[in-house]
């Protein structure tokens, strides 16, 4: 009962948000940074623990899996054109995904935090179970590792949308690869708004991103 | 589908159509728990959903699925993708410390790192695009 009505409120606020990110569409209007900071307002002011919470928000959460299921569909229809574009996208996944572990690895370390902190911020560009699983293998926290993928996904969705205004990238291609790789499936659910071709590329590029760091662990574990 | 039938556009609400869409979503869901219970099986180390994608992927490719059956289900899931991710962006009140001076070191590798894996990765590939067009 209580969980249906928290499933009902996260989705009044979505479909707000959603609305005004359409009238006014800056990327700090995302809906995936207003709605969950009016959630935790929410939360903290009527004392309601996130478990409560997450009584319903578990039900919404479960729709990434058949959402995941669902790309078979946009793979399947664009098998031709991501096959003649199979080498560019493997060259951008290997350089993404170098540089989305090596600098944040770096960065944390360069920064002071610890090497726990660092190992859970390493996979941060890949989807969640994923991420989860590398961070793990890796010696940092699974938990905190989910968290900064969603901060990721908060991020890149407000960065891809600042670099797709200054960088002058013309093939949709680039720019679906650029959302999947930076921002996993928040990106690419963004890439979906710009185009059909861009929001398959993206999907694409999420899960060989995440299969390519999840086969790559042994070696991370010897390098970092 | 539409039926075979011709009509005015647009096609009055059947109770079909109507239908479609919690069917094909149901359907989708019914590939991810295949997906999970095979993953778990075969103790693959990858996620319900993946496996559940390769599944799919492979009914159709076989054209033991044709696209049009989830298409709607799948549209819908695209759309609302956002929606998915807000339960778990709430958890970060649960890490109140990460709204001191580590969380703030944290979000700056987040945020420098985002903008660097985006660029790299946009511009690897859009460079060896126009390379292959502008090759003869």
């Amino acid at each position: 009962m209580i969980a249906a009505a928290w499933i009902a409120v996260t989705a009044a606020l979505y479909a707000a948000a959603r609305a005004l990110h359409r009238r006014f569409p800056r990327p700090w209007l995302t809906p995936l940074l207003v709605v969950p900071g009016a959630l935790a307002a929410v939360l903290l002011a009527a004392r309601v623990p996130y478990p409560g919470y997450m009584r319903g928000g578990r039900l919404l959460v479960d729709l990434l899996g058949p959402a995941t299921v669902a790309f078979a569909l946009p793979l399947h229809r664009h098998a031709g054109l991501l096959r003649r574009h199979a080498a560019e996208l493997c060259a951008g996944i290997l350089a993404g995904c170098a540089v989305a572990v090596g600098s944040s690895f770096l960065l944390a370390r360069a920064l002071g935090l610890g090497r726990p902190l660092a190992l859970s911020l390493a996979p941060r560009s890949i989807t969640t179970p994923f991420a989860m699983q590398v961070a793990g293998d890796l010696g940092g926290v699974p938990a905190l590792a989910a968290v900064f993928v969603i901060l990721t996904a908060v991020v890149g969705l407000v960065v891809g949308q600042l670099l797709l205004r200054w960088l002058p990238l013309r093939s949709a291609v680039a720019r679906g690869a650029l959302f999947g790789m930076g921002a996993h499936a928040a990106g690419t659910a963004q890439a979906m708004e710009l185009g059909r071709v861009e929001g398959a590329v993206a999907g694409v590029v999420m899960i060989v991103a995440g299969l390519g760091v999840l086969v790559a662990t042994p070696l991370l574990r010897l390098a970092l | 589908m539409p039926p075979a039938v011709p009509h005015a556009s647009p096609p009055p609400a059947t109770a079909r159509s109507l239908l479609a869409l919690p069917l094909q979503l149901l359907a989708l869901g019914g590939f991810w728990g295949a997906g999970a219970l095979a993953a778990r099986a075969l103790r693959l180390p990858l996620p319900g959903g993946v496996v559940g994608m390769l599944l799919l992927l492979g009914a159709l490719r076989l054209g033991l699925v044709r696209a049009g059956w989830l298409e709607r289900g799948a549209d819908w899931l695209f759309r609302h993708m956002l929606l998915f991710f807000i339960p778990a962006a709430v958890g970060a009140i649960q890490y109140p410390e990460l709204l001191g001076g580590e969380g703030a070191r944290a979000l700056a590798v987040v945020a420098v790192s985002t903008v660097l894996v985006m660029a790299v990765t946009g511009a690897t590939v859009e460079w060896l695009a126009r390379r292959r067009e502008e090759a003869p």
